[in-house]
């Protein structure tokens, strides 16, 4: 007898993700790609609106994000987590420590001996990008885009032996 | 060889083997019946089968999906389904493995092939890839219970919410932001009518179901946009039942049941899933309904295999938990520079004297205003904020370019299971001027005013199910009953702008209009909205604009306006004092009620009893005292 179980992209995605060891995709623009900020935007600003009013905590969302396969990847998931954390993870960032930066530097793979020197380059990275005038006026996608690019830069390039995010 | 020999050769060497198989297949069953396994314990529940009303061994499963069963009379037959799952397991794989039962069902699998003789030589070796990856290639090897204090913000929240959190330390990961969570809540449509929303939710009228996520998903949104704490708790449970729990969350991901808040509600699932490895029940039943605070109880006072079901729990505060803890935490000099700060019209750290404060205060200031400004721009979303946030993020990078800033440490506080449990019964007498009475009091849930905070909000009460009776001159008289009564005083708050929460208070019930009576029981609705402050950390005082409707004129009115003024303390943490002072003015009659003075003390702060005087004052004065039991 077949049985047919339909399974959620997004669970397919979430537990494909979950091997840190996957093979990543690179993409200049995974935000607009994989629909983050704007469908997570979309759902989360819905899912708020009831949610706050209903019943966050008590209900089942059921994801329904639709997205091209290429962002079942980890790049897709540590992209998801920088829009989602941004507020602790630019604090973090700038005080040298904290748990969700450490977080990201594990969906990356990155060994916790090379954390502390990983987190300081973005560190450094990130204090040329909040530098500029305009900054403020970014919107949470720009902003969560610009410290994925920092991200990337540091986990594929200085620290890729460290890390396997490539 | 010819072709009809080779087929023939084939045939041969297949049949024995097909016949071999279905042997198989119908030999483990036979020893499946033999053994009555499908009465087994954990089968049931396996299966969320219940006991039905009408038979001793009718059973009927709690999970209302056609796909969590392979048998068509799976639902209600734990034999038919026992048999379909042993056949389906040796069913040859589709093209797509992850659609074979072993995939789909791994508990199941997983208990089976523990109580029957799996010949490895017939089975079908298939690779679950999904359940490899979800449960971090079966090294899941940790479980912890997280419990979120209730929400005042959400009627479907105000009782807390439970879930489970599932890690590997295999993984290798330094924190539990990326574990892996699983949720049980009812399924709402966007935009959902409030009343419908409550009625549905009373009587089934919702679907409900266990998702999954990434941990830091549910982190972040307590923490920031709930802003809720959350209590963590290892379990002891071994390696196996681990395993079992494990595969057993993987097939209930996506299944449905029917959703009652009062009873079978995210504690109650909870509490049955862990049950799968328990002997005994964690579901009280004292009550026909079940609130989460009262399975953590339960498992407070659970041993499993010869120690606690639970470890110590980890506290996680909300940002807001943090902006109130960090404000308490500033001397004088610091706190005026903040208040300063955020009240000047254009922000300039510089200006205030801020400049000559040592590093450490400079970086306790910041860290608050991180925690300040992004609840403000959670909360309004301004420009002028998200600015002020980005010149907080560079004074912090100058501050810490070569020291690094100190971590938050969360103050200590009692953790939830350390609560008074929800229901209450009373006993007490009490002494007007013409009588001495002797009263009754139950309460269903939750807690009031009164009660010792552990684990729920503080300076607030929630109410549900209260009835109070008087013995007075042979006669029983009801002289209050509370269906709700829910109140905030909106404490602790920094006063700081936006960040002053504001008092505020619902009842319905009934009540007496004058103290000493015999008829005067009328129906009420009230509400009450105001201010408070805390000060010294320690004494709250509040005032608020009350407004009343009640059924019945009683020489007053039926529409009041009117204005209380109260305070709150611990004298020590075993002596709490309430009073309050109100006066109304009935509009539709011009009558002004007599002032009404209440003083209210709690004395001791056990989990399962106190003792209470109250004071009351209005056409006459009143003295009662009690001692209440909770359970």
């Amino acid at each position: 007898m077949k049985l047919n179980r339909l399974i959620p992209l997004s669970i397919v995605a979430i537990a494909a993700s979950f091997s840190l060891n996957a093979s990543a995709q690179t993409s200049q623009n995974i935000y607009a790609e994989c629909g983050i900020g704007g469908a997570i935007f979309e759902n989360d600003l819905a899912a708020a609106i009831s949610n706050i009013i209903w019943d966050l905590g008590t209900t089942a969302v059921i994801s329904g994000v639709s997205s091209p396969e290429s962002c079942g990847g980890t790049e897709a998931v540590a992209a998801t987590f920088i829009y989602e954390t941004y507020a602790d993870l630019s604090e973090e960032t700038v005080k040298g420590d904290g748990e969700h930066v450490a977080a990201l530097l594990d969906i990356a793979g990155c060994s916790s001996m090379s954390q502390a020197a990983a987190i300081s380059a973005i560190r450094s990275d990130y204090a040329s990008e909040i530098a500029s005038s305009s900054f403020a006026e970014k919107t949470q996608v720009e902003k969560a885009e610009g410290y994925y690019n920092i991200f990337m830069e540091q986990v594929t390039g200085d620290f890729s032996a460290q890390c396997n995010m490539s | 060889m010819s072709k009809l020999r080779r087929i023939l050769t084939a045939l041969l060497i297949g049949l024995p083997v097909m016949a071999l198989s279905l042997e198989t297949d119908d030999l483990l069953i036979q020893q499946a019946k033999a053994s009555r396994l499908s009465e087994d314990a954990q089968w049931l529940k396996l299966l969320h089968y219940e006991d039905s009303n009408l038979s001793a061994t009718a059973r009927t499963s709690k999970a209302i999906s056609k796909e969590f069963f392979l048998s068509t009379e799976g639902a209600t037959n734990p034999e038919s389904e026992l048999e379909a799952t042993i056949s389906a397991f040796f069913a040859d794989p589709e093209e797509d493995p992850e659609t074979h039962a072993q995939c789909i069902f791994p508990a199941r699998f997983l208990w089976l092939s523990n109580h029957l003789n799996f010949d490895s030589a017939t089975l079908p070796t298939i690779r679950c890839e999904a359940f490899q990856n979800w449960s971090f290639e079966n090294s899941t090897d940790g479980i912890s219970l997280i419990f979120a204090t209730g929400y005042f913000e959400n009627p479907a929240s105000y009782y807390g919410h439970m879930l489970l959190k599932f890690s590997s330390s295999e993984r290798g990961t330094t924190t539990d932001l990326l574990d892996t969570s699983i949720n049980y809540g009812a399924i709402i449509p966007e935009k959902e009518n409030g009343l419908v929303y409550v009625l549905k939710g009373l009587i089934g009228g919702y679907e409900a179901g266990y998702t999954h996520g990434i941990y830091y998903e549910r982190d972040h949104d307590y923490a920031n946009i709930e802003l809720r704490d959350v209590w963590e708790y290892s379990l002891n449970l071994t390696q196996e039942e681990i395993d079992l729990l494990t595969a057993h969350a993987w097939e209930l991901i996506g299944t449905k049941f029917t959703y009652y808040y009062l009873r079978e509600n995210c504690g109650y699932m909870v509490a049955e899933l862990l049950e799968l490895v328990l002997d005994k029940s964690l579901i009280p039943s004292e009550t026909p309904w079940v609130i989460p605070s009262a399975i953590l109880m339960e498992m407070d006072e659970y041993e499993h295999h010869g120690q606690p079901l639970m470890d110590d729990p980890k506290r996680h505060i909300s940002r807001q938990t943090k902006l109130h803890e960090k404000f308490e935490a500033l001397n004088s000099d610091e706190s005026a520079i903040v208040k300063q700060v955020v009240t000047q019209s254009t922000f300039k750290l510089e200006q205030l004297g801020y400049a000559t404060l040592p590093r450490e205060s400079k970086i306790k200031i910041v860290d608050l205003l991180f925690d300040y400004y992004e609840l403000r721009i959670q909360r309004n979303d301004r420009l002028v904020d998200k600015g002020v946030k980005v010149q907080l993020l560079r004074e912090m990078l100058l501050l810490t370019n070569e020291y690094s800033a100190p971590e938050w440490t969360p103050s200590d506080s009692p953790p939830p299971e350390q609560a008074q449990r929800a229901g209450a019964i009373r006993l007490g007498v009490s002494s007007s001027e013409t009588n001495l009475n002797t009263t009754l009091s139950y309460r269903a849930t939750y807690f009031d005013f009164l009660s010792p905070d552990a684990g729920r909000p503080k300076y607030s009460e929630l109410i549900m199910g209260q009835f109070d009776l008087e013995l007075r001159n042979n006669r029983t008289r009801i002289t209050e009953v509370d269906l709700i009564q829910i109140s905030s005083l909106g404490l602790p708050h920094t006063g700081l702008p936006e960040d002053d929460r504001s008092v505020w208070r619902l009842r319905i019930g009934m009540d007496q209009t004058r103290i000493d009576c015999d008829e005067c029981l009328v129906g009420s609705i009230n509400g009450a909205m105001g201010l408070s402050t805390l000060y010294l950390g320690k004494l709250a005082l509040f005032g608020t604009i009350d407004g009343r409707f009640q059924t019945e004129q009683e020489r007053l009115g039926h529409i009041a306006l009117g204005g209380t003024v109260g305070l709150l303390i611990d004298i020590t943490p075993d002596w709490r004092v309430m009073a309050t002072v109100q006066d109304q003015f009935f509009i539709d009659t011009g009558i002004t009620d007599q002032t009404h003075i209440t003083i209210d003390q709690r004395f001791g702060s056990s989990r399962a009893w106190d003792i209470r005087i109250r004071y009351e004052q209005q056409d006459s004065s009143k003295i009662s005292a009690s001692v209440g039991y909770f359970f």
